[in-house]
């Protein structure tokens, strides 16, 4: 009877999965593939990419904050209403409903916080990740396309954070949209795309259901499909990069990466042999099969690890710092320094030295500068027939000495910028002292 | 593998322990504590935590109101002891037949604050930008107002608010500012929703310093904001003005009288009564509409100066101006000097006005004994309150004057127009504050004090010497560029030239107020549309083709030398035109 049971939900568990956990090749390879969630890796990976220094998991934190605000995002949308209409006791009701997240829905304020707190590190984040994939040269020999997917996922996480700044309708979210669309006018057919995304002359009800349905389903779906593809040429092109023999290199070591027994037949190849047969580099042969190991279970530990990481630092940090509210939305009381979203402080801070060059020349040249970095590399290169060995996924290489000083003394002034926007202005954007007390405005 | 395994397992039990946390602070919110310690400290054993929620269903929208849910012990006359937030909260009348039920009515409607909060900060509106943060001790009386009639009652309980009220007609802000119901000054903006835009901070700020929000205000630094009760008194009035109520008067349950608000009715003209209205004093709890003395200065026959700082002495004013101008001057002020900030008392009865004159004319201090000829004496008296002690047209009440004192301490300008000092002193400049001393000083006090701003200015030494040229005269034929003879101004053509080299300083309109005035100093550029200053006699064609071609010496006023003759009389064309009386 009890074998009977036993063989019974052997059934039952290998219709569920198909496959056990032991630790033979097979099973290891079993385990990526015939799961849909896992699938996205190679059965087996570098041991290169496993290590720290090589990501700091930067890519990974991305996904995985995106993945929190989608949660905790839908759980707001439970409560959320986006109206200005007043409510009985004369206050906006999308912000009667951030007062309500607030005080008395329970677990309403620390979702918000999460959420917040997410929205700001995923930018921060994904910056990062830039910055990261430049100083290492990631973008190279093959992978250029898949930078400028990375750049229109930075701008679209950018566009997310702000559609989502305007939300509360609060005075701090009413007046930093304000200031971000009145940078629009100052572009060519700026007026008219604010006007679409406004729905309005002014922000007001049309730009926030507007903002609203761009926050949750327009722009979401947009960046997951563009996530997909950003994650599935990375995997087309076999992995992060790096340079073609790292046999002198210091990598975790084979016995550091799970016990695999019975493997044989995997010994010689990645993951099954057919591919190699296909012409071309796609998928990519030919590579230093010795020095992969399998990706379960070392690579996926260390994802959930990142993943987890991050998602206890946002915890802490939501249990600690509570999101800001400030009053409802006045629109006959600006606030005085009006700031947009942190991240657009450089932006203002530009603009406030010179509208078109600041708030959309520099900007718009910086953007599309960037995205097409890896095309303008290429093209130099061309025209001057230089042939650089420069190999992907090594930092700071030799040759590109050029590349990234100037990328990255660009990104320390972008910073400084937005320091300098976020800490010493104050009123009428003139300079202050970080901290200083400033006197009441209106309120 | 080992160690990746550990710090999975560490970061799930943090991950676990955070949300964990976070879900035990939802369920230990701050008011548990206080109910915990409310119920232990009045012995009763059978309770739930809950939050109290009251709906307190105004005319005008529901305020919802939570704050009992800490204040528990708000009606609860047995809590006097109890420490804060649990103890009672006494009558607001002081007597037995306080009508204020809080079970009904809550905490925020005279409280402000945000009722729906549950923690401290959130409660009290203590965040930024909050539109009604908590209003404590004797700032509550401003919230009477919004369910009471307030403009003509004197609310038994709101002692301050009422203090403030009588202060808002003492110290003569109802000449400038209106408030719906209680005046209808023009000068200044309208105050009767203040109470709705602004924070007590704001408004209290205002008062003490009125640049600190409002750059360009106009509005004078009275000399009396160092008086802390009396800012506040009147801060708690202008924080109940309220353009929304959330009760119709005649509903909220007060003995109810409506009438106009009364004043002293002023039937006869007499000095007695003109001091009275000059210092603003209500007599017998009526109103004055008065208060001269929160600008204006005077001086008692001793010679002590009392009063304020902003607007010109008046010990003298009936000796160096007529009646009919001081009468007209009180009425309507731009009449004679079109940029002065003083506001029209027209609102005034003939008698009130009378009065006032009357007032001022009994007083009859001047220099007497060995100070009457000494020049530095002189000055100091009459002079040095809009000059200044160090000649440098800042005395103490020279920055709201407009025109500005003219700064002696610029010797080219000394140097040029000396000749002009004796008439100016003499017979006063029209269109400005100086009036004329002819019946003040005499000629030998005049000639001392002229010598003394020449002597003091350093412009008998100095070797400057401004050119002294001839108007052009119509037809003349030796003028550069020499290609044709000079004709008479024409306006249109004079316009043209004034809107393309004099709008920067003196504006578009001429009224001295273009966009670089902002950044001058000390004179401003003249107002050209001042018509009884540009129509006197000596503001003729010659001094103004001097003034322009030559610029005016010691001014930011540059010379125009590379402006044709021609230009210079279209300009002076189009200025005289401008100024040009309508009959």
């Amino acid at each position: 009877m009890k074998e009977l049971i036993q063989l019974y939900l052997k059934k039952v568990y290998y219709t569920v999965m198909r496959h056990g956990f032991d630790k033979t090749g097979l099973t290891k390879s079993k385990i990526i593939f015939s799961n849909l969630f896992l699938h996205i890796h190679p059965v087996k990976v570098h041991r290169r990419s496993l290590m720290f220094k090589t990501t700091m998991g930067l890519g990974v934190m991305s996904l995985a904050l995106f993945i929190i605000l989608t949660i905790t995002g839908v759980l707001i949308m439970f409560h959320y209403v986006p109206s200005i209409a007043l409510g009985p006791d004369n206050l906006p009701d999308a912000y009667g409903r951030m007062l309500n997240l607030r005080s008395n829905l329970f677990w309403g304020g620390f979702i918000r916080n999460m959420h917040r707190w997410s929205a700001h590190a995923m930018v921060a984040v994904v910056a990062m990740h830039m910055l990261r994939v430049f100083l290492t040269g990631s973008y190279r020999n093959g992978r250029e396309f898949n930078w400028v997917i990375g750049v229109i996922l930075g701008l679209l996480t950018i566009l997310l954070s702000y559609t989502g700044y305007l939300l509360p309708w609060d005075q701090l979210a009413y007046w930093g949209v304000k200031v971000g669309t009145e940078i629009a006018k100052i572009a060519p057919g700026g007026d008219l795309i604010r006007g679409i995304l406004l729905g309005d002359n002014d922000v007001g009800q049309e730009a926030l259901l507007r903002f609203y349905v761009l926050h949750v389903a327009v722009l979401p779906i947009i960046i997951s499909i563009f996530i997909a593809i950003h994650l599935f040429r990375i995997r087309k092109d076999g992995g992060l990069g790096r340079p073609a023999d790292t046999s002198q290199e210091k990598l975790i070591p084979v016995s550091d990466c799970g016990r695999v027994e019975n493997n044989s037949f995997f010994k010689s190849c990645r993951s099954y042999q057919l591919v190699e047969f296909v012409e071309g580099t796609e998928p990519k042969v030919n590579e230093e099969v010795e020095q992969m190991v399998f990706a379960w279970p070392k690579l996926i530990v260390r994802e959930i690890i990142v993943t987890l990481l991050i998602t206890v630092l946002m915890v802490i940090f939501s249990i600690m710092f509570d999101a800001g509210l400030e009053g409802p939305a006045d629109p006959n009381h600006p606030t005085n320094p009006s700031k947009a979203p942190w991240y657009f402080l450089g932006l203002q801070e530009l603009v406030s030295y010179h509208g078109f060059i600041g708030g959309v020349l520099i900007p718009g040249l910086l953007v599309v500068l960037v995205a097409l970095v890896p095309y303008i590399e290429m093209f130099i290169e061309t025209g001057l027939k230089l042939n650089r060995k420069i190999v992907s996924g090594v930092w700071f290489h030799k040759e590109r000495l050029l590349e990234n000083s100037i990328f990255l003394s660009l990104y320390i002034i972008m910073i400084f910028l937005i320091i300098m926007g976020t800490f010493f202005r104050g009123e009428n954007w003139s300079f202050v002292y970080p901290f200083a007390i400033q006197s009441g405005g209106g309120h | 593998m080992m160690r990746d395994y550990w710090i999975l397992g560490m970061l799930m039990i943090l991950a676990t322990l955070g949300v964990s946390l976070s879900v035990y602070k939802e369920m230990r919110p701050e008011y548990i504590a206080y109910q915990k310690q409310y119920y232990e400290l009045t012995g009763v054993k059978q309770y739930e935590y809950e939050i109290k929620q009251l709906n307190f269903n105004t005319d005008s929208g529901i305020l919802i109101d939570r704050c009992m849910t800490c204040h528990l012990g708000a009606t609860n006359p047995a809590a006097s002891h109890f420490p804060v937030p649990l103890n009672f909260h006494k009558a607001i009348v002081s007597d037995n037949q306080d009508h204020h039920n809080f079970d009904k009515i809550g905490c925020v409607v005279c409280h402000d604050g945000n009722g729906r909060g549950l923690g401290k900060v959130d409660a009290h509106g203590d965040y930024h930008d909050w539109h009604s943060p908590i209003l404590k001790g004797k700032m509550v009386q401003a919230n009477c107002s919004r369910c009471h009639e307030t403009t003509v009652n004197d609310l038994a309980g709101a002692v301050n608010f009422n203090r403030g009220k009588k202060l808002y007609f003492a110290r003569a802000c109802w000449a400038c500012h209106t408030i719906m119901g209680l005046s209808s000054g023009k000068s200044a903006p309208d105050l009767t929703d203040a109470g709705a835009k602004f924070s007590v901070e704001y408004l209290k700020e205002s008062i003490v310093d009125p640049t600190a929000n409002s750059s360009i205000s106009k509005m004078p630094k009275f000399s009396w904001v160092t008086r802390t009760d009396d800012v506040n008194d009147l801060t708690i009035f202008l924080k109940g003005q309220r353009a929304n109520r959330l009760k119709d008067n005649k509903k909220a349950p007060v003995e109810y009288k409506r009438a106009d608000l009364d004043f002293l009715n002023i039937t006869s003209s007499s000095a007695s009564l003109g001091k009275e209205i000059f210092w603003g004093i209500s007599k017998d709890g009526i109103n004055t509409r008065g208060g001269c003395i929160n600008c204006h200065s005077i001086r008692n026959d001793k010679g002590e100066l009392q009063g304020g700082h902003n607007a010109p002495e008046l010990t003298f004013v009936a000796r160096s101006r007529t009646k009919a101008f001081i009468i007209e001057h009180i009425k309507n002020p731009k009449k004679h000097v079109p940029d002065t900030i003083m506001p029209s008392f027209a609102s005034l009865s003939d008698q009130a006005i009378d009065s006032l004159y009357k007032f001022l004319d009994s007083f009859e201090f001047s220099l007497t004994g060995e100070e009457k000829y000494s020049d530095i004496h002189i000055y100091k008296t009459y002079c040095s309150g809009c000059h200044g002690e160090k000649l440098d047209g800042r005395g103490p009440r020279y920055a709201l004057l407009d025109p500005l004192p003219r700064d002696f301490t610029k010797f080219q300008f000394i140097k040029s127009y000396q000749e002009r000092f004796a008439s100016s002193i003499k017979k006063g400049v029209p269109g400005t504050a100086m009036s004329s001393w002819e019946n003040v000083l005499d000629e030998k006090q005049i000639h001392l004090v002229k010598n003394y701003i020449i002597k003091m200015a350093g412009a008998l030494k100095d070797s400057y010497k401004r050119l002294n040229i001839e108007l052009p005269s119509v037809n003349a034929k030796d003028r550069k560029p020499p290609y044709a003879a000079l004709v008479p101004g024409d306006f249109q053509k004079g316009k043209i030239v004034f809107q393309r080299y004099c709008t920067s300083c003196h504006g578009k309109l001429a009224n001295g107020k273009g966009p670089n005035a902002y950044f001058l100093v000390h004179p401003l550029p003249r107002n050209l549309l001042n018509t009884e200053f540009m129509n006197q006699p000596a503001v003729d064609d010659k001094r103004l083709y001097q003034s322009i071609m030559l610029g005016v010496a010691g001014t930011s006023m540059p010379p125009h030398d590379f402006l044709p003759d021609q230009s210079i009389l279209d300009l002076i064309e189009y200025i005289k035109q401008l100024n040009k009386v309508q009959e």
